[in-house]
């Protein structure tokens, strides 16, 4: 193996320029339109969230199965899992507007609302920052232990080692998906508090583990030292998983629009009227033709797949369209047209965006950018034999 | 007139190897001859064999994709005809043509289509089921599902020459090339 290091100046430079302005301009955001920064803020975090903790995910789920397809991109599924705790930090704005942005947190409407009212036992601000504290405590462990062991192995193969990883990571899964389900309740769906959909959770994290992906395709192509070991297979390997997190997206997210619809009750309805409506309804059929059918033919042509730099490519492109699922998730419950665009929008999401990869790209260049797992290099000895 | 008679009793040649190296090798060296109507046997998948053979890439993804969207026009119409025209019913207070609906039933009509294409094309395009072919009667063929590696070339490649290509295969380290007839019982009463 060689002992490259990854350099990230070229990406930490103009990340930390666009943390600084981005979370300057935030600032002066909260301090002028509160409600609108909190919309804002909501939104960016959690398209830049879903990758740090879809990262964990995959990690986990790289150990369990120990797929030629995670040797790769381990290392930077580490760098970004370790951005968690600096990630959640940034939530801190979200607990200071959960009056500008959760209805159940008011008095006044509590007084009048007998299903809020059922449902304050779970749904209150104690609650919200205790389950807050949870999750960080469970994710900040898994992605801190994994990658810690993961560095053992730099000095060499251990057996042992790799076995630890795989008995932490199955329960770690286990934790990891509650966790996630429940912030999406608390984060997301609450947003609504009248509305409930018991994919919800599971929606949450196929769409981080898409974002993850993709952005992770986008890190392979380029890092260079990742990118002199992805072979067309890996690529290919990518391009599938991809594939499959797209179909298993679009599943859900129909899935749940088709219950709802047959059942027809207006507890439920009304969160799909509210984006069936005027403006709201284009944003839909984006996100059905450029989230599903459009990356869904795209990605069953192999060459598409076998090309890294067209991978990459469609992998942007898709990337693009997770933020406009993040606000679609979120902006109508505020919002009747989805033109009311703010800048503090676009604030948000590159101040967010701006501090995790600064963070990752600090944690990246810190490791050596190839696994040391012996079953990595036995692989890439493997490939050269043309096995 | 003999040799027209010979060539098209001779199948073409078959040779065997000991190991999947050595069967990549060679599988490399004839394409790179120029050889076209070639095939390769082997216990296990080789990986790259079929780059070394120079096979196009398969036509069956195309049928399986036709086959896919048939299936997805067959489901939608369907279902359209029936809740449409067949049996017009309002059920909770939907339109007819509720298309959510339909979705389940297009998508696994498509998997259905689509898999049945790709099952049925590969048979077809194989020419399977197959009960007997020329080159089981290579002496030690059986080996092929243990550790045998074979390879070979037809004799309606136009490239072949029976005592030239037996020269080149020779060479390539093979532990033996047979020449295989199209019938063997062609040999009993020869």
């Amino acid at each position: 193996m060689t002992e490259t290091t990854v350099d990230c100046s070229k990406l930490k430079k103009p990340a930390l320029i666009a943390a600084v302005v981005g979370l300057a301009l935030s600032a002066v955001g909260y301090v002028t339109n509160h409600a609108q920064f909190a919309q804002s803020w909501l939104i960016g975090w959690n398209f830049w969230f879903l990758i740090a903790s879809g990262s964990l995910g995959w990690l986990m789920i790289h150990h369990m199965v120990s797929g030629r397809w995670g040797f790769v991109i381990q290392r930077p599924l580490e760098a970004a899992a370790r951005t968690i705790p600096f990630m959640l930090v940034l939530f801190v704005p979200v607990l200071l507007s959960m009056h500008e942005l959760y209805e159940w947190t008011h008095e006044e409407v509590i007084a009048h609302d007998h299903l809020i009212q059922a449902k304050l036992p779970y749904l209150n601000a104690p609650g919200f920052m205790i389950r807050f504290g949870v999750y960080a405590v469970i994710w900040i462990f898994l992605a801190y232990r994994l990658s810690a062991l993961s560095r053992k192995l730099d000095q060499g193969p251990d057996e042992a080692v790799v076995k630890k990883m795989r008995a932490i990571a199955a329960p770690g899964l286990v934790l990891y998906a509650l966790a996630m389900s429940f912030a999406s309740f608390d984060w997301m769906m609450s947003l609504e508090p009248h509305w409930f959909s018991s994919i919800y959770g599971a929606l949450y994290m196929v769409a981080g583990g898409l974002s993850t992906l993709l952005f992770m395709i986008l890190v392979l192509r380029r890092v260079p030292p990742l990118r002199a070991v992805a072979t067309a297979q890996q690529s290919h390997d990518l391009g599938n998983l991809t594939f499959a997190f797209t179909v298993l997206w679009a599943y859900m997210t129909f899935g749940q629009f088709l219950i709802i619809w047959s059942g027809n009750l207006y507890e439920e309805t009304f969160w799909y009227l509210d984006r069936a409506a005027s403006g709201w309804l284009v944003v839909s059929w984006i996100l059905f033709g450029f989230g599903f059918i459009l990356p869904f033919f795209l990605l069953l042509i192999r060459n598409n797949k076998r090309q890294l730099n067209l991978l990459a490519t469609i992998a942007l492109g898709m990337i693009a369209v997770r933020y406009v699922d993040v606000y679609w998730q979120v902006a109508p419950t505020f919002r009747d047209h989805p033109a009311a665009l703010s800048w503090m929008d676009l604030a948000a999401w590159v101040g967010v965006g701006g501090t995790f990869l600064y963070l990752f790209a600090r944690q990246l260049e810190k490791m050596k950018p190839l696994n040391q797992d012996h079953r990595f290099a036995d692989f890439i000895a493997g490939g050269k034999e043309g096995h | 007139m003999m040799k027209t008679a010979e060539s098209s009793r001779i199948y073409g040649l078959v040779a065997e190897f000991d190991s999947s190296e050595a069967l990549l090798k060679a599988a490399e060296q004839v394409r790179d001859a120029g050889y076209t109507a070639t095939d390769a046997f082997s216990p296990i998948p080789v990986h790259g064999l079929t780059d070394a053979l120079g096979v196009r890439p398969s036509r069956l993804s195309s049928l399986v994709l036709m086959g896919g969207l048939t299936g997805a026009c067959v489901g939608l119409g369907l279902q359209a005809w029936v809740s449409i025209l067949a049996y017009p019913h309002i059920i909770s207070g939907k339109p007819l043509f509720s298309w959510p609906s339909f979705f389940p039933v297009v998508f696994e009509c498509t998997v259905l289509f689509a898999a049945g294409s790709a099952v049925f094309g590969m048979l077809i395009r194989n020419r399977l089921p197959q009960p007997y072919h020329p080159v089981f009667s290579t002496p030690h063929f059986e080996k092929a599902t243990t550790d045998g590696f074979f390879l070979c070339i037809q004799a309606n490649d136009p490239k072949y020459d029976g005592q030239e290509t037996m020269a080149f295969l020779k060479g390539l380290r093979a532990i033996e090339v047979t020449e295989v007839e199209r019938h063997p019982d062609d040999e009993d009463k020869s």
